[in-house]
């Protein structure tokens, strides 16, 4: 099979099949649906990493214990203590994910860029479940396609590849919303918030490993944080304009060469 | 058309290193002793397959390391290779390798070699060197195969000893595992080094 070919499986084509299948299902409980989507995504991460190591050497490793420890987080009983539990996974990834760089090469900018991560994340947990954004299945395949594209035109296809897979085990939530014209949503709220959790990890990843230009990073949280807070209906555009900035920063900065 | 030496000999160093090089007895054994690697005169090099279709030849270049040769005490290796300076002359995929998705540099700064054992062939020269390679946070088992290249005394004072070694790894291994299908599994590395008796 041509490596290509297999990049597109892996990555777009089985999360994709697999999700539309799960949505198609008649699967009526919120919770049934989101554990689906959380193994469809682990399956396709699992595949494409060739299965992480454990206890985690790298922090791709670790991508999974975020995601399952925050979709728990999601089912305790009070909204406080969920977001407390979700803000404290999501801090022990970030520092986990962080530290073999901040062990070698720490600085106040490194440490800025990592409390600004934290912050962002812990706000839009909070403001994302009382709020529920507009169209949140179609925002989250904006953001996770702009930094899969990023990610693989700046320097790491794995951590393209795991973002497109995101965007692909939501995008089956995208076409009941457009048919709904983003009035109503199939995308429950703590799976976008254990998925909001997951891309989070994946932008600190391809900024901090990946390097991912400071700019461009900007770019795609600044999106994530206007997706979650502007309460238009129509925002994913605004989104999408963001998105586009962000890659079109990585190829105006990219060399002639950037295809090999 | 005339030839104009001064044109193609511009710089005195290279004269000198030139006619240095022809006073250096390159034929004899390595004397034993403690030697340091002269990262100027040695290289790290690796070739995969890429595709199927053709072998990719890469390089490291930031090496520092040292040796004791000595057959009849213990003999032993220490090379530490810094992961970021892999080069392989295109910029694009030098950041790719660099990346997650392979040596993880800002994870795995640094990849080392470390033998305490060496076999030598009853002429006494270096043939095998059997150590660990800790790359990518993994540590297991390698050995290479040894060829003394030559040594003797350099145009400085100094002594000098060259020695080529090779070995193949999978890097599935050392859990180097993206793109199973693009990248082969089995990667050459060639070691080309120089040392500087101390």
């Amino acid at each position: 099979m041509s490596p290509y070919l297999l990049i597109v499986i892996q990555s777009i084509a089985l999360p994709f099949g697999l999700s539309s299948l799960l949505s198609g299902s008649g699967l009526h409980k919120n919770v049934h649906r989101v554990i689906g989507s959380v193994l469809i995504w682990l399956a396709a991460y699992a595949w494409i990493i060739q299965w992480p190591a454990f206890p985690p050497g790298e922090a791709v490793d670790g991508l999974w214990l975020l995601l399952v420890a925050s979709v728990a987080a999601g089912y305790t009983t009070h909204r406080r203590v969920r977001w407390l539990f979700r803000t404290a996974v999501f801090l022990t990834a970030i520092i986990a994910i962080a530290w073999p760089v901040l062990r070698y090469q720490p600085s106040i900018a490194l440490a800025a860029e990592l409390v600004t991560i934290i912050v962002t994340g812990s706000v839009l947990f909070s403001y994302a479940e009382r709020i529920p954004p507009p169209a949140p299945a179609l925002t989250l395949v904006i953001q996770a396609t702009g930094l899969a594209i990023a990610s693989a035109l700046s320097s790491s296809l794995l951590v393209g590849q795991l973002s497109a897979a995101l965007a692909a085990v939501t995008g089956a939530s995208v076409i009941p919303e457009i048919r709904d014209r983003l009035h109503k949503t199939p995308f429950d709220v703590q799976q976008r918030l254990a998925f909001l959790a997951l891309y989070l990890g994946l932008l600190a990843i391809a900024r901090l490993y990946a390097e991912l230009p400071p700019a461009t990073t900007a770019l795609l949280l600044a999106s994530a944080i206007f997706s979650t807070l502007a309460p238009w209906r129509h925002s994913w555009a605004i989104s999408l304009l963001l998105n586009a900035g962000a890659i079109g920063l990585v190829i105006l900065n990219s060399d002639n060469n950037a295809y090999y | 058309m005339q030839f104009h030496p001064a044109k193609y000999i511009r710089k005195p160093f290279i004269v000198c290193a030139l006619l240095g090089f022809a006073h250096m007895a390159a034929a004899e054994d390595a004397a034993p002793g403690n030697y340091r690697i002269d990262p100027a005169h040695s290289t790290i090099l690796f070739s995969v397959s890429h595709l199927g279709t053709s072998e990719l030849t890469g390089r490291f270049n930031d090496i520092e390391g040292s040796f004791v040769l000595d057959k009849d005490k213990a003999s032993k290796l220490d090379v530490t290779i810094k992961t970021a300076s892999v080069d392989t002359n295109h910029e694009k995929r030098d950041a790719h390798l660099r990346s997650p998705d392979f040596f993880n540099v800002k994870q795995y700064p640094v990849m080392r070699f470390s033998a305490d054992k060496v076999s030598y062939d009853p002429q006494g020269k270096p043939t095998r060197i059997n150590g660990k390679l800790t790359l990518h946070g993994k540590t297991k088992p390698v050995t290479f195969v040894v060829s003394p290249v030559g040594a003797g005394k350099d145009p400085w004072g100094g002594y000098r000893a060259g020695f080529n070694a090779s070995t193949t790894l999978k890097r599935s291994d050392f859990g180097m595992n993206f793109m199973p299908g693009g990248i082969g599994e089995e990667v050459t590395v060639a070691l080309n080094i120089e040392a500087t008796k101390e």
